[in-house]
């Protein structure tokens, strides 16, 4: 049967928001517990609030480096042995740093889950350093630092970042080769020792486990991890203003060219980021989002463009990008600019509205899918110090926004003067393009020269 | 190994009059659903002349049908707070929507109106176009090794259809043109050379009505004549060096011809797979990187084609260290898997990873769709879902090293190398 407009919904069912436990140990620690038993598999992720922008300045990265060197080694185990302990049990470590907390976790099938949560503990109570496995390591990053250099976006996000968080922890994104040659035993030790705390951290258990069976083996496993004396200092908030301006980063051979555009934003606490995230997705956030429609859809200069909204403790960015085709760059910079304007001076249309806020509640809802994101969330949402009541009020927060905010908002922050434009790609073809839009400072790939410019 | 319980996935297998395969997985834990329509149709179906074609009008799909003008797709699926992409490999081209649930039917007559009629302009045709060749770069041509992915199945395979690149040439896309797509779509998009899977909170009765209401009088005009796959023996070592001007340092690409995808071969290279790159134990990540420190990476694994595969080893090469050196200690490795075979811890612990990842792909309705489309697309069998984990738990250790001796051989295998050009 031809149906020729699209069928109503059914009747929608409620969204449950699933519990999360909590406890708390008198070392500081807290446990949580996303307890689903659908699967036979059970993670346990520390989160601890210190990231790569805790590193000291002159030794950026050294978070990173310091929980990389975590599974090098304990006073117990080689690097080969707790190797083989993962994989015999079939345990999946992973160990992220984000630039403001450090997530450490093991996953394995719950039969395995002591076994994984124990060699968790000794790692991270335990961690030997061993002088060869660093040396070793450094080696492997040092390639890896001149393939982060070889990827138009990591550049393209790095220089943004300088310049918009000039003298900030926050405008730092990778180590340079002098720092990391710096880097060294001792650092780590230190760092380790006076920064990795029970104070503020969490142990989320996520999947089949139940929330007794969690603070057993918390107690366990960490009830004797005693503080360290010094405490830890909040990150400063940034307060240098750098002028907008257009960069150009050289990388030859390029046979495109990656924009971004972004301005300093909201930090993740500001209750305001509920309605200017609802004006971003109809900005960028999607495949119907106005960038995506214009540059693509209508112009085909690229792939895909898309706006995000990146919130930390003490500021955020608003960045919008798209790889697109080179002798297209004036008129993507052009057309996103105009979009911007159009957010100020035309209200979005109650359709705009209403698909973006689902967009948003959609995401969300499948987020509470599997224990395992929605217990992030939970994380997320300590560690950012939201309100208790912030997940579970999202969908009425959400749904609570008008198409008056989505304009404020956007006067507010789609404001073209105040963003800085880079372009990542094959100077000879790109900077007479950029020139007619003021004066252009460039920059090469390579480390050296980003660091002198610090 | 101690026995793992995979939690069984209960679905059943319908087919309409028209030929469509109906696949539904109820489970109302979330209420969410995975609508999602699998097209037997990949790049290898393409003619030469039409690289790429199978990917581009998997683009078209998003620009119209009767009812359902450009671009609105998307609208209506982000409108229920839904997702939605497709996605094109060598044997199949997938189309999904995960939406609340209570949108299942806004889902079904979405995917139903583009099976039934296209309605794409000849604007939209070169719009898209424009569209996959920045893709094409953002993905290949602009990125480190990316033009060597792209050569790596052109010089290993000699039957076009698996040799040539998913995303196609240039010229050949700008070749291309809108009656080339109605044409495609004719013979490819149709009920009877499709598998459409419902996976999640759905009640299974209404559910079967709704498909049928959408889809039940969409007439099936396609002639899918699977593409003959078959590729000959490889009697010689094939070599090639290139340079990419925009690789940070050099890389090894290997590949060796193995049987398709469910064959004795694919199950035992599997292991193998694991024994040789999974986890900081395992053979080639220990020596290469781990004690030696002469790759950043390496990678080891199949190339999932439905047809004659590759076993692929993909491995980049430290700063400061020889290339042949590495080349010369990964065939070492090689060899001493074909001389000595491997271990029986070696073995278990493979066996238990594969076990814990067979629990853990279970976790999403998206993924338990994906699944299940699958086997039913590449082995007619959505059943393999239960059953796989059994083909790759059989293998033992003699079968191991019988097959690591017949595939690893040099004259099977296909090596490219990859240099930065030095400034």
């Amino acid at each position: 049967m031809r149906i020729s407009s699209p069928p109503p919904p059914a009747r929608a069912r409620n969204v449950r928001y699933p519990d999360c436990f909590e406890h708390r140990m008198e070392n500081g620690l807290t446990v949580l517990t996303a307890a689903n038993s659908r699967l036979p598999k059970v993670s346990a992720t520390l989160a601890l609030p210190i990231g790569q922008a805790h590193s000291p300045f002159d030794c950026y990265g050294l978070t990173q480096l310091t929980a990389d060197l975590l599974r090098e080694g304990t006073k117990r185990r080689s690097s080969e042995e707790i190797s083989e302990e993962m994989d015999r049990w079939a345990i999946e470590y992973e160990s992220e740093v984000t630039l403001e907390h450090t997530l450490l976790s093991v996953g394995a099938l719950d039969r395995f889950l002591e076994r994984a949560l124990t060699l968790l503990t000794e790692m991270l109570l335990e961690p030997s350093f061993p002088e060869q496995e660093l040396e070793k390591m450094k080696t492997r990053w040092r390639s890896e630092l001149l393939s982060q250099r070889a990827d138009p976006g990591f550049l393209a996000g790095e220089r943004l970042s300088r310049q918009l968080f000039p003298k900030h922890p926050y405008g730092r994104v990778a180590m340079t080769p002098a720092e990391l040659e710096r880097a060294d035993r001792e650092s780590v030790q230190t760092f380790h020792a006076t920064r990795f705390s029970p104070r503020g951290a969490y142990l989320l258990f996520a999947g089949a486990v139940d929330h007794s069976e969690s603070i057993r083996l918390a107690e366990r496993c960490f009830g004797d991890w005693t503080p360290p004396s010094i405490p830890m200092a909040a990150l400063p908030e940034p307060t240098r203003h750098a002028a907008p301006g257009v960069y150009l980063v050289d990388r030859p051979n390029s046979v495109q060219t990656r924009l971004h555009v972004g301005s300093r934003c909201l930090r993740r606490s500001d209750p305001d980021l509920i309605p200017l995230s609802v004006a971003n997705q109809i900005f960028g956030g999607g495949g119907s989002a106005r960038l995506f429609l214009n540059l693509r859809e209508e112009k085909g200069y690229t792939y895909g463009a898309y706006s995000q909204l990146s919130a930390f403790s003490q500021s955020g960015l608003l960045t919008a990008g798209a790889s697109i085709r080179t002798d297209a760059l004036s008129d993507s910079i052009r057309q996103t600019f105009f979009e911007m304007d159009r957010m100020q001076q035309e209200p979005a249309s109650p359709d705009e509205l209403h698909r973006s806020q689902s967009e948003l509640i959609g995401a969300f809802v499948r987020r509470l899918e599997t224990p395992a994101s929605l217990g992030s969330m939970e994380l997320v949402r300590r560690l950012y110090q939201l309100p208790e009541n912030y997940y579970r009020e999202f969908i009425p927060r959400i749904k609570s926004v008008t198409l008056e905010q989505v304009l404020e908002k956007a006067r507010e922050w789609f404001l073209p003067e105040r963003f800085s434009i880079v372009a990542v790609g094959d100077r000879s073809q790109i900077e007479p393009f950029l020139q007619e839009l003021g004066p252009v400072r460039v920059f090469d790939g390579e480390a050296f020269s980003i660091d002198q410019e610090l | 190994m101690e026995r793992v319980e995979i939690p069984k996935v209960s679905f059943s297998r319908h087919r309409l009059e028209n030929g469509l395969e109906v696949l539904l997985a109820p489970d109302r834990e979330v209420p969410l659903v995975h609508v999602s329509l699998h097209y037997r149709v990949g790049s290898s179906c393409e003619p030469q002349g039409l690289s790429g074609f199978a990917h581009l009008f998997e683009h078209m799909m998003f620009q119209g049908s009767e009812n359902v003008p450009k671009n609105e797709h998307g609208r209506h699926v982000d409108r229920a707070g839904g997702r939605w992409n497709a996605s094109t490999n060598k044997d199949r081209t997938n189309y999904f929507e995960t939406l609340p649930s209570h949108f299942l039917d806004l889902g079904l007559w979405l995917e139903a109106d583009r099976m039934r009629a296209l309605q794409v302009t000849e604007e939209a045709f070169r719009n898209q176009r424009d569209t996959v060749i920045e893709e094409k770069k953002q993905s290949y041509d602009n990125r480190p090794y990316g033009s060597s992915h792209l050569r790596f199945d052109e010089l290993a395979y000699r039957n076009w259809a698996y040799a040539h690149p998913i995303i196609g040439s240039e010229d050949d896309l700008r070749a291309a043109g809108i009656e080339d797509a109605q044409a495609f779509h004719r013979r490819w998009y149709g009920p009877g050379n499709a598998v459409l899977v419902l996976a999640g909170d759905i009640r299974e009765k209404q559910a079967l009505e709704s498909v049928r209401r959408n889809f039940a009088d969409i007439e099936d005009f396609t002639d899918p004549q699977p593409p003959d796959l078959s590729e000959p023996p490889q009697d010689e070592e094939k070599m090639e060096a290139m340079t990419d001007a925009l690789a940070p340092l050099p890389a090894i690409s290997l590949g060796y011809h193995s049987d398709p995808l469910g064959s004795p071969d694919y199950y035992a290279l599997g292991l193998l797979s694991l024994i040789l790159t999974d986890g900081h134990s395992s053979r080639l990540y220990r020596r290469l990187v781990h004690l030696r420190n002469r790759v950043t990476t390496v990678y080891v694994g199949s190339n999932q084609h439905k047809g004659p595969q590759l076993l692929r080893i993909w491995c980049q090469v430290q700063d400061g260290q020889d290339l042949d050196t590495v080349l010369a200690e990964l065939e070492e490795e090689l060899t001493r898997l074909v001389e000595e075979g491997v271990s029986k811890s070696e073995i278990e612990k493979a066996r238990r990873k594969l076990a814990a990842r067979f629990v853990s792909r279970l976790e999403t309705r998206t993924r338990v769709g994906e699944l299940l489309a699958f086997y039913a697309v590449y082995y007619d069998d959505p059943g393999m879902i239960h059953r796989e984990l059994e083909h790759f738990l059989r293998v033992d250790r003699n079968q191991l090293q019988e097959t690591a001796a017949r595939i690893l051989r040099k004259k099977n295998r296909t090596l490219l190398i990859v240099q930065p050009r030095k400034s």
